[in-house]
């Protein structure tokens, strides 16, 4: 680890737990989240905090670690890049606080470039999808280890995540541990439905259809909530 | 098909646990794989197919040795089935390879798609 992130959390009194988590994290999701915790905190320090937003299965887990606490991290799924929204400002700060390898225009998606951080020798690199776009209106803020990191509010994610047009069984997964943090906050079926459009009503159905004999869902809504919110869902189709 | 599915936490050595209960069980996802492979025991979740007929009884002998029912960071799942599955030829309590690598892909995608080490080992053992 760094030594400023170090000092930093040092700082803020999480050092200790940071350190007892990534000793029980995957081992290939300990340098990336390591990296992530790195640039939550030199983004904050830039003042470019408002300037980002974190998606994708990083920003799943930090709604997971805000219901269930850093206790979420060791059992996640895990994921090998960081996607983020964000704009040249962040591109920059990056590459002033971090050995960035490369940086290349997704090829596939306009808007979007792919970098590349370099974290150890003995590591692969870390890929961080960079999305220029307008960021999500609705934005949360969570705290990881002390530090304010940005990402979607629950419902955009879940919409979000009910919206990609190739959906794996992870993302189902992502799905299925958002309903969960939904359904914690004692969120209802019926405005949950009320909140989706046609498609992310007719996924979500199919996800639910699918159940929850996963290894990778840390939260299981009981079967009362799971089945209102399945008639919910065939009156919504 | 849907199963029915029970969530436990328990505290205590879960391979003891198990080898003490007397019903039968057959062990999938990465518990299954750490079984067969030996390799250690590192997965924090445990996912058993019980028999429909016993998972009553199953509850009752997981709640008087201290596991907790809990439907949020659980870490045992028994997963009832009204016949168990084959098992494996390598040890009796692990579902056969052909269904514990189909478990893995559809209850573990990111473990699955993670570790292709683990899978060949398995495909050798």
């Amino acid at each position: 680890m760094e030594r400023d992130l170090e000092q930093r959390l040092r700082e803020l009194g999480t050092l200790e737990q940071f350190n007892r988590d990534m000793q029980r994290v995957k081992d290939d999701v300990r340098p990336v989240l390591t990296t992530l915790v790195a640039i939550g905190n030199k983004i904050h320090e830039c003042g470019l905090q408002e300037e980002y937003v974190l998606y994708g299965g990083y920003g799943v887990l930090m709604h997971l670690v805000n219901a269930l606490g850093t206790e979420a991290i060791p059992r996640w799924r895990g994921s090998s890049d960081i996607d983020l929204i964000g704009n040249e400002r962040i591109v920059q700060a990056l590459k002033g606080y971090f050995n960035v390898v490369s940086d290349r225009p997704s090829p596939n998606v306009k808007g979007k470039r792919t970098l590349r951080i370099k974290v150890d020798e003995a590591e692969k690199s870390i890929k961080l999808d960079m999305k220029f776009a307008e960021k999500p209106e609705e934005i949360a803020t969570v705290e990881l280890y002390g530090l304010s990191i940005k990402v979607p509010t629950l419902l955009s994610q879940f919409k979000m995540k009910l919206r990609l047009e190739r959906q794996l069984v992870r993302d189902n997964q992502d799905v299925l541990n958002l309903l969960g943090v939904y359904y914690l906050n004692k969120g209802s079926s019926a405005e949950l439905v009320g909140n989706l459009d046609m498609l992310e009503r007719k996924n979500l159905y199919r996800i639910l259809t699918e159940g929850f004999i996963r290894e990778e869902v840390l939260i299981e809504p009981d079967k009362r909530y799971l089945s209102s919110l399945k008639s919910t869902l065939r009156r919504g189709l | 098909m849907a199963h029915e599915s029970r969530s436990f936490n328990y505290t205590g050595n879960i391979v003891d646990l198990l080898n003490g209960a007397p019903y039968d069980w057959r062990a999938t996802g990465t518990f299954g794989s750490e079984l067969l492979l030996q390799n250690g025991f590192r997965t924090d979740n445990c996912f058993l197919y019980v028999k429909a007929g016993e998972l009553g009884a199953w509850e009752t002998y997981l709640k008087c040795r201290q596991a907790k029912p809990t439907n949020v960071l659980s870490n045992i799942k028994l997963i009832s089935v009204p016949q168990l599955p084959s098992a494996a030829d390598k040890n009796p309590h692990v579902v056969a390879l052909d269904q514990l690598l189909e478990d893995l892909r559809i209850m573990a995608p990111r473990f699955y798609e993670n570790n292709p080490g683990v899978l060949k080992q398995l495909r050798a053992a």
